[in-house]
Order: C-alpha cells, then structure tokens, then sequence
C-alpha cells in the first residue's frame, strides 16, 4: 500500500499544474504597521520558497467590515495575485487556517486573461432631504397636541386662527387709521383756529 | 465599470432585454467589483432573480458566484 501512495504522491507531484491564483485575508485591525509589514514580508518569502511566483501584492489597509467577524468591526486587507503548482494549494491554506492574526482568508483560482484592477467605491449618499422634513411634521403634531389641551372654554375654534384674525384686522385698522386723522383734521381745523 | 449600464435595462421591455456583459463583452466578473454587484442586490441584500437583472444565465451564475464571495470576505453584507 504504501508503495502505491509514494507512486499516486509522485505522480500528482509531476503532474500538478502551475495556475494563476487569487488570495485575499483580513488581519486584526489591532495590528501595528511595522508588525503587520513584517508579517506579510515573511509569507511573501513563504510563498516563494515554496515555487510561487507573486504578480501583485496590494494592501488596501484598515476599512470596515460589511458584518461583525471574529468580534472585530473593522480589518487590515491584503490581496496576493500569484502562480503556484496546484498541490501547494493546500499547504497554504492549512497556514493561513492556523494563523491566529488572520481572521478570515478566501484563495480562487482566476482565468488566464485576467488582469488585476482596482474599483473605486461611491461615497456614502447623504439623505438631507428627508432630514429637513421631519421636523416640520413634529411641529405640526405638537399644535395640534396644544389645541386638544386647551378645548373647553369655548366653541369657538382656537389658537391656530387667531394669527389670521390678527392679520385681517390690523389690514382693516389701516384704512379706518387713515380716515379717522382726515376726520380729526377737518373736525379741529374747523373748530381751533376759528377760535 | 460604468453604473449607466445597468440604470438602462430596466427601461428595455422584458422581451427586449439583452444581457449588459454580453453586449460590452466582459468575460469575468470580479467579486472585489462592489459598484457593479450592488446593481444586483435587493434592498434587502438578496442576490436579485435573473428575470429582474436582465443578464443571461451563464453571466447570472457568476454575479452570483462573485456577490457570494463578496458576502464571504466581509466586503457585502448577508442580509439588512
């Protein structure tokens, strides 16, 4: 038997192809810049020793995360374009699995016209609009509220007509102003200065 | 990728819809392209049926590859 696995090992050995391969992981977000710099330093060298050839290596740094992971908020991003036999795979995953400063890794496999490219995200919409018409309703519910307190003393209806009444007088006080001093004039010029 | 793509297929009638991937020739849709995998996310978060998309299927199965991916990775969320 073991034989026969020593020659399906060696076999699968030659036999493995080298294909492209995507690998991204979150870090702790606790981590400093020169630790987490020296980490990825040291899996770049692992990769390499172990027949890897590394395209791309881009870190997108500390950004929050869309749900809770690991009770972390937030995580350090690193991407890996790299080529590697098919049989390394493994190995690499087992390693990122152990690591305890990684709290969650995804490896895919990428077509082979593929070319690494990076998306640029809208900024958050702000919602001014809505914002500016709450408060014109609870203005409207707190009048009412104040009317329904003060109702019994009268059937006439309340303060919210009142200001209109006002209007409508002062309107009308206007022209009586007006005649009442043509009045007075006429009234004390005839009177005074006969006199 | 341009977000006028997707804004005109809903005007297309059904019948008349023609797979936006197809029609500008992307082969491969990447998981990392979040302002392309919103346009096929519900509000609620859920991957949007392909009669509601307008994509063809083989190109339907890879949004959906790629929104899982992302929901994976921490980059879109499950559910709102």
């Amino acid at each position: 038997m073991a034989k026969k696995t020593k020659n399906a090992e060696a076999a699968v050995a030659v036999e493995a192809e080298r294909k492209p391969y995507e690998l991204m992981f979150i870090l702790k977000p606790d981590m400093l810049e020169t630790a987490y710099k020296k980490k990825l330093k040291d899996f770049k060298e692992f990769l390499e020793n172990s027949k890897a050839v590394v395209s791309v290596e881009d870190i997108w740094g500390k950004r929050p995360l869309a749900y809770r992971i690991k009770q972390k908020d937030d995580g350090i991003y690193v991407v890996y374009n790299f080529v590697a036999p098919a049989n390394f795979i493994h190995e690499i995953n087992e390693h990122l699995r152990i690591d305890t400063e990684i709290l969650r890794h995804l490896m895919i496999s990428l077509p082979k016209n593929y070319a690494y490219n990076v998306f640029k995200e809208e900024p958050m919409e702000e919602k001014a609009v809505k914002k500016e018409k709450k408060p014109f309703k609870r203005e409207r519910r707190i009048e009412e509220h104040d009317v329904r307190k003060t109702p019994d003393s009268s059937g006439e209806k309340p303060v919210k007509i009142e200001p209109k009444k006002e209007d409508v007088s002062e309107e009308k006080r206007k022209p009586d102003k007006a005649n009442l001093d043509e009045k007075l004039d006429k009234l004390l010029g005839g009177g005074d200065l006969n006199m | 990728m341009a977000k006028n793509i997707f804004s005109t297929n809903q005007k297309h009638p059904l019948g008349k819809r023609r797979c936006t991937f197809c029609t500008n020739q992307i082969e491969y849709i990447d998981y990392k392209d979040l302002p392309t995998l919103k346009h096929f996310v519900d509000g609620f978060k859920r991957i949007k049926n392909h009669y509601y998309t307008g994509v063809c299927l083989q190109h339907q199965k890879q949004v959906s590859n790629a929104v899982k991916r992302a929901r994976f990775i921490g980059l879109m969320k499950f559910t709102s």
